[in-house]
């Protein structure tokens, strides 16, 4: 059903609330107890030096920033390839990105490279890998996007074989930190990844609100939208290449973070409807706040161990999985 | 007002040539039946008029204000006819103008109106009928300010009384100068709403008035089984069966 604006507006605004609450708790809790006054002293006052400065701005804070920046990400890279595809069981990694990221990374691990460069190197190989996709997907013209989902599921299998190929002969201490790279998690990152995968979220952020229009026209079937004017492949391009650079800034950052790209679009469709204008950014709160929660908890359940992140949400994504597959769903 | 028309266009697909060496012209407020057995090329023709499909040799003419209508998808069954008929309009615009002009407002509402759909217009598609479904594809296709109107099987799947609707809605259009072309099936419907009929078979097209294309000879060839063509005692129409 078609939802009226003032509706629309009041979800988006709850979820914004929600994103907030979800943010200033994962500030306030953690595996170290910390009194809140102590911490509300350290937010209010950044320039002095305590073990709650410490905590609130170095650790705490970039991680809060990063999970809402990959939630974010994943929601709305996960609207766009949905309505790309016209199908409500994509998510950003159809394209191919998370598995050239994981790929590049195991074999920057492998080659020794401090954990510094890996998530440059698995940007570099994520968007790499798209455009392979890219390439052998091309010429479906309006008739569909079959190739190219193909083409994605075969790109990814022979990336997923070669990381397997490159874990069997490291050193298990190696092979020990390039599963946990790929089981997705934040933890140790900070203020450095956050400055440059922020960036080029900006950049994926900035350029999909210009694919509202094109986005919407695509949600009909590339046939139906190329009649009414749309150069599909045009669009095709420019979606894909958004939306795999927004997943590769995420995956670089975060590794390999699955469903949030999956879950979040079809929770933020049933708060405002299919319209791409509301649904990106319902998405983008909808994931931040979903991803903010999830690595609080990974962090919190059983400290000092971490939960990775990627498990944590496969756990919850799956039963969301198998039940989106048996409800009729609409895009 | 400009006619779209097609010049010695021909289509191959690999080895298998569809057609060549076809042209044909749409004038304003002409209603031209596209007809020809499975596989002829007709959606191809639309869509090369359309300029959706580049054909392999000859020209199109002009580019602005074609629309091909594709209505075998259904529509996300949450989008109302006032939205759908302001898709196209918004890929005009430019990416900040989230929300219709009131231009587009009008010409919607305008759209809207000439398909009949005015009081079901902020009714999700999923309460529609298909022949109302099907005439929102049009106004979409109408609010774009589409002069030249190409639909691919507008009665695929509709009952004879949404059939005839959709094919008035179509005749109706043409009155005001907007010239239609629909690929039809069904002969005799093509030949009771259409001034030209265009039959592509063979690889080639034939087209001109419905008695003169019609003809019992060219049918058997075109649709290799043979077809009676009788004119209806009472309205004159052609009646076209298989023997």
């Amino acid at each position: 059903m078609t939802r009226p604006r003032h509706k629309r507006t009041v979800a988006l605004a709850a979820l914004a609330v929600a994103a907030a609450v979800a943010a200033c708790a994962a500030l306030a809790f953690g595996s170290v107890g910390v009194p809140i006054g102590a911490l509300a002293f350290a937010a209010a006052h950044p320039n002095t030096t305590s073990l709650a400065h410490t905590i609130f701005w170095d650790l705490r804070l970039p991680r809060v920033c990063i999970a809402a920046c990959v939630g974010a990400g994943l929601g709305v890279a996960g609207v766009m390839l949905q309505a790309l595809f016209r199908n409500p069981l994509v998510d950003p990694y159809v394209s191919g990105v998370s598995a050239g990221a994981a790929l590049a990374a195991t074999l920057g691990i492998a080659a020794g490279m401090s954990f510094a460069v890996v998530p440059a190197v698995a940007f570099v190989g994520g968007l790499a890998c798209a455009a392979v996709v890219a390439i052998l997907g091309a010429g479906s013209g309006a008739t569909g996007n079959l190739r190219l989902v193909l083409a994605g599921v075969a790109v990814s299998a022979l990336c997923s074989a070669a990381v397997t190929l490159v874990l069997l002969r490291l050193e298990p201490s190696s092979e020990l930190s390039v599963l946990s790279w790929l089981a997705g998690g934040i933890g140790g990152r900070g203020w450095l990844e956050l400055r440059w995968s922020g960036t080029y979220l900006a950049v994926g952020f900035a350029g999909a609100a210009t694919l509202v229009h094109q986005l919407n026209a695509l949600r009909l079937g590339t046939s139906a939208a190329a009649g009414l004017g749309l150069n599909v492949d045009g669009a095709r391009w420019r979606v894909l290449s958004l939306a795999a650079l927004i997943t590769a800034a995420c995956v670089a950052v975060s590794g390999v973070v699955g469903f949030v790209g999956l879950m979040v679009p079809h929770g933020a469709r049933r708060l405002v409807g299919g319209d791409i204008a509301w649904l990106l950014p319902t998405s983008a709160l909808g994931g931040a706040a979903v991803v903010i929660v999830a690595d609080a908890l990974a962090r919190s359940i059983a400290p000092p161990t971490e939960i990775p992140l990627g498990v944590l949400l496969a756990i919850v994504g799956v039963p969301f999985f198998l039940a989106v597959a048996r409800r009729p769903v609409e895009l | 007002m400009a006619t779209a028309a097609v010049n010695g266009v021909s289509v191959r697909y690999g080895r298998r040539t569809i057609f060549t060496d076809v042209s044909l012209a749409l004038p304003p407020g002409s209603f031209t039946a596209i007809v020809g057995p499975n596989g002829s090329g007709k959606s191809s023709l639309l869509r090369i008029i359309a300029r959706v499909q580049r054909p392999d040799a000859g020209s199109v003419s002009p580019a602005e204000g074609v629309a091909l209508v594709v209505s075998t998808v259904n529509p996300p069954s949450d989008v109302t006819p006032r939205e759908l008929a302001d898709y196209g309009l918004a890929l005009r615009r430019p990416w900040w103008r989230l929300r219709p002009t009131p231009g587009d407002e009008t010409a919607v509402a305008a759209a809207l109106a000439r398909t009949g759909l005015d009081d079901r217009a902020d009714d999700p598609v999923a309460q529609l009928s298909a022949g109302e479904v099907q005439r929102a594809w049009i106004a979409a296709a109408l609010a774009t300010s589409a002069r030249t109107l190409l639909i691919d099987e507008p009665t695929t799947h509709l009952d004879l009384r949404y059939q005839v609707e959709i094919l008035d809605t179509l005749r109706s259009l043409t009155a005001s100068g907007v010239a239609v072309a629909a690929a039809i099936h069904d002969l005799t419907l093509a030949a009771r709403f259409a001034d030209t009929i265009a039959l592509l078979a063979g690889g080639a097209l034939v087209s001109g008035p419905p008695l003169e294309v019609l003809e019992p000879d060219a049918l058997r060839r075109a649709f290799g089984t043979g077809v009676s063509v009788h004119r209806h005692p009472d309205h004159g129409y052609l009646v076209c069966l298989p023997r």
